[in-house]
Formats: structure tokens, C-alpha cells, sequence
């Protein structure tokens, strides 16, 4: 996070991550679409669609004396360009972890976000964290409960959860808000 | 003889010019089509195809249509990252076109790792006769060579991870952390200052950005170009990230740091100096300064600027939590949804 004394700006890093497919693209871009900003996200992905390094965005917001600008990414899911994940995750002050909420993704979910906790060193635990169960529209879903245990949520300072769905925008502003609440616990998104 | 073997004797001519150690062919997506030179296993030109199709990739977004090449420096080796489809090529890109076979532009890319003190100019220049013939084998061959959607288990993940790990000053340097960084307006003063002075030095000067780890930009200035803020931190953000990737690319090579990057378009140049904790980036026009005279006085302000950001991180006065205390409603500049 940089204080940027001069211009009065606060600059804050978020990124989204998680396992490929769990909807982290369609988040981001449901967020953007949120504040009308759809159009305005830069994506590096594959000729077959796929994001291939990220996505990025800016949102910006102004309080009083000083404005915020939110970075806002989302790395890659597919393994096959895992090498680039460490590159979006540096400098990073909050993550919303994308989980699949389909029961037959669980296992994907906990390697993502082990290899996660690899990346960081002991600070990991208390990184703003917010837990997106997405994809709730569909059959045969998860426990939170269940995954949350096998994380040791209760170990982290700084994590919540919320239910989604990427494709209607159920949740995605609620996930960003609260992840901001732990940021700046005193801010109030107008 | 197949597709494969006619590319790989192209690629022999090409590891057989004076200071070549190494080549590789890939497909836009990362996927490796054939190599030459020495490689210590597959996993490595594996893991080369991957990172530099991110720096690829990055390097079209920034600059689509004109680059030409993307080349890494480092203390040990110099990576050469180009296009089949150069705008050196426009007269062949130019027939192809006309027979509607080449309608993607930027489908495959050559990656070539040659010694630090070679002759870069006289490489290129004798390169691009084989990567015409490359060009057209693979074009007549219909192949496309995309990658799977593959999904690596635990341990190959852990291992592509590993052989990433960028060593400084022999600490591994893998682990990611938060951090916060006062910039105080004496500091920005002077880093404005210094990108002043830099634009008086280079006529050409289009934009220069300092952009800090993570991709924050700590200053920027605007000269010849119409791009808005926006446009330059997504700009800042994926020159950083392409800084970053080069530099796991180049340990990944030649177990060494990336020190500089040089994004070659038709009519700018992209110079990119790494810092330790950031990065200077700047775009330069053509059309009055020569290369040479513009990579002598870069190193000077990139100096001068890794001094400041230095200084930057040691000043630690300010009290943080009463700035973030001081947040309390905020709503958005633009636009709000109704």
C-alpha cells in the first residue's frame, strides 16, 4: 500500500485468486460492471480465452482529505501459467480467494490455496482475506463450514466469507466491501 | 521428414550464429514446438515457454502491431523474445495476408539466449532470414500447436514453483509479503524533478513512469502522447509485471537478475530498469535520438532514481493509522451506479 503524501492518494493492491474455472475473471468483471467501469479492464489471456497472466482494473474513490485508488487484479487459474502467479501476488494488501463451491472442486479449491500460503511468508495469516463461495446457482455445493475447518480459518485475523454467483453479481460487491473493511475498518463505501 | 524436424534444422542455423547458446520456438499460449542448443530438460524449456509467453503477450498488449522484439539484459546473457510475424517481415507478412493465411497476427515467437558481449545487431539480422523460413513451414503446415487446458498435481506445481525461485544476493527471494510505504512529498518532489530533467535529456521522452513493487506508480510524467491516467497505470501495471516475469525468465536461463528490458516497436522504444524495489519505465519516439546515446544516459537517471526510492523506504515518519482513521466515507470519482 502506498501513502502518496503529495497527491493525497492511497494506492491498495487486490487480488483475486483461485483455482481455474472458479470464476475469478467473471467477479472482477461483475465488480467493474458494478461501478460502470466494465469496459475499462485490460485482460493478458489466450487465444482461446483464458487468462493468461491477469486481468487488471482501476477503481477509484475519493474520501474527504485523501482518495483511494484500488488495483485490482486477478492472476491466472490455469496451472499451465502458474509461473506467473508470484508476479500479480507481490505487494498485494487484500485477496479474494475465488473457491468453486461445486462439491467435486473442493479438492482444487485446497491446492490453490495451499500453494497460496506457500507464497507468503508467516504474514499470510494476517493478509485481509475474504473466502468468495462461488457459483451457488448450482447443484451438489460445498460446506463453507467444511472448507473453512480444513483452512484453519480460525487461525487467520482477517478473514470472512460470502456466498456468490459471478454471473449475476449476487455477493461480488458485498465480497469487496467487506474486504475493505478490513483494510480500513472505518470506511463506509457511499 | 516432419513438421517438427524441417523447424529444427532452421532452428540448428539459427544456435550456430556466433554467441547463440540456446533457441526456442513457441506458440503464442506458451506451448513449445521445437528447440535447439542446450537445455537441461524438458521441464525447462517447458517453464521458459510459459514465462516468456507472458512476457510476450504482455509486450503485444503494450505495443500491438509494432514490436518487434523484447530484449532481456542481464550480467550473464541477453534473451532475445520475437515475433515470427516482425514488422521486419512486412513483405512477406504482406503476401500472406493477400492469400488470407495469416490472419493472426502474433501466433508464434522465437526465443533466443545469447551471450552478453555478442553481436546482437549482426544475430538479428541474419535471424530473420531463418524465421522467414520458419514462418512459412509452419504457416503451409496448418498446425496451430495450442496448448491443452492441463491441470498440474501438487508435486509439479511445487516444482515449476521451486525453479522460480529468484535468488538475490544469494537469499531466496520467492516469498511474498504486504508492505506500506509513505512517499513523502519531499521525495516526490524530487523523483518529479528527476523525470523532468529526463524529458529535457530525451527530447523524445513520451512517458515515464517509477512504478514500485507491486505496481504502484510513485511518479510518472506525461509528454507526446494522449494517454489519460488510466491508461498509465494499466500500462504501469503490465510493465512491471513483465519486468517481474523476465526476471524469473532470466533466472530460469541463466541463474541471473534481469537488469534492463527493451521493448523494440517500429517507431518508439520501451526501456525498462529494474531497481530492486521498483522499476523505471520509459517510452521513447524515434524519430530524433539514436539508441546508443539514449541507453548511455538512461543508466545515470536510474541511478539517481534507485537512490530516492532507497531513501523512500527508510523514511518512516508519518503515522499511517491516523491517515487510515481519517477514511471513513468514500465514494467513487467517476461514476456511481445508481
Amino acid at each position: 500500500m502506498i501513502y502518496d503524501y503529495e497527491n493525497k492518494t492511497i494506492q491498495v493492491k487486490i487480488v483475486y485468486y483461485g483455482p481455474a474455472m472458479s470464476g475469478k475473471t467473471a467477479s472482477i468483471k461483475n465488480l467493474f460492471s458494478f461501478f460502470n467501469k466494465g469496459d475499462i479492464l485490460t485482460s493478458i489471456e489466450s487465444t482461446v480465452g483464458r487468462t493468461l497472466f491477469f486481468d487488471f482494473g482501476v477503481l477509484q474513490f475519493e474520501g474527504g482529505e485523501w482518495s483511494l485508488k484500488f488495483l485490482i487484479y486477478s492472476a491466472t487459474g490455469q496451472d499451465f501459467y502458474a509461473s506467473t502467479r508470484p508476479a500479480t501476488l507481490n505487494g498485494v494488501d487484500g485477496i479474494i480467494f475465488v473457491a468453486d463451491s461445486r462439491e467435486q472442486c473442493l479438492q482444487h479449491n485446497l491446492r490453490s490455496w495451499n500453494e497460496l500460503k506457500t507464497m507468503f511468508r508467516e504474514d499470510f495469516q494476517t493478509l485481509p482475506i475474504l473466502v468468495s463461495f462461488n457459483k451457488q446457482d448450482l447443484q451438489d455445493k460445498i460446506n463453507p463450514g467444511e472448507f473453512l475447518k480444513t483452512i484453519d480459518s480460525s487461525n487467520f485475523s482477517q478473514l470472512a466469507y460470502e456466498h456468490t454467483n459471478a454471473i449475476n453479481g449476487e455477493g461480488i460487491f458485498d465480497s469487496f466491501k467487506k474486504l475493505l473493511e478490513f483494510i480500513f475498518p472505518n470506511l463506509r463505501l457511499l | 521428414m516432419d513438421l517438427k524436424e524441417k523447424i529444427g534444422i532452421h532452428l540448428d542455423q539459427i544456435k550456430h550464429l556466433k554467441g547463440v547458446e540456446n533457441v526456442v520456438l513457441t506458440q503464442r499460449d506458451g506451448n513449445p514446438i521445437q528447440s535447439a542448443g542446450v537445455w537441461f530438460s524438458k521441464d525447462e524449456i517447458f517453464n521458459v515457454s510459459s514465462t516468456t509467453s507472458a512476457i510476450f503477450n504482455v509486450g503485444i498488449h503494450l505495443h500491438p502491431n509494432t514490436l518487434k522484439y523484447v530484449l532481456i539484459e542481464g550480467k550473464k546473457a541477453k534473451i532475445l523474445i520475437a515475433p515470427l510475424n516482425s514488422p521486419v517481415h512486412s513483405a512477406l507478412n504482406r503476401i500472406l495476408q493477400q492469400q488470407g493465411i495469416f490472419d493472426n497476427k502474433h501466433e508464434f515467437f522465437i526465443v533466443i539466449t545469447v551471450q552478453p558481449n555478442a553481436n546482437l545487431g549482426g544475430i538479428f539480422l541474419q535471424t530473420t532470414e531463418f524465421l522467414k523460413k520458419i514462418k512459412t513451414t509452419l504457416i503451409t503446415s496448418g498446425e496451430s500447436f495450442k496448448p491443452p487446458l492441463v491441470q498440474f498435481d501438487d508435486h509439479r506445481n511445487q516444482s515449476i514453483m521451486q525453479d522460480l525461485i529468484v535468488k538475490k544476493d544469494d537469499v531466496f527471494n520467492f516469498n511474498i509479503s504486504s508492505y506500506s510505504l509513505n512517499l513523502t512529498e519531499s521525495i516526490s518532489m524530487e523523483l518529479r524533478k528527476l523525470l523532468n530533467n529526463f524529458s529535457i535529456a530525451i527530447p523524445d521522452l513520451r512517458f515515464g513512469s517509477i512504478i514500485l513493487e507491486g505496481g504502484f506508480i510513485a511518479s510518472k510524467l506525461i509528454r507526446r502522447t494522449k494517454k489519460s491516467e488510466e491508461d498509465l497505470y494499466k500500462n504501469s501495471a503490465m510493465s512491471y509485471s513483465l519486468f517481474q516475469t523476465s526476471n524469473q525468465c532470466a533466472w530460469l536461463l541463466k541463474k541471473m537478475n534481469a537488469d534492463s528490458i527493451l521493448l523494440d516497436c517500429e517507431d518508439r522504444f520501451q526501456f525498462i530498469y529494474g531497481m530492486e524495489k521498483a522499476i523505471f519505465s520509459a517510452e521513447i519516439g524515434k524519430s530524433r535520438q539514436k539508441l546508443g546515446l539514449i541507453r548511455l544516459i538512461l543508466p545515470q537517471f536510474s541511478n539517481k532514481i534507485r537512490y530516492l526510492i532507497k531513501q523512500a523506504f527508510e523514511i518512516q515518519n508519518y503515522n499511517i493509522s491516523d491517515i487510515n482513521k481519517s477514511i471513513i466515507d468514500i465514494k467513487q470519482i467517476t461514476e456511481v451506479r445508481p
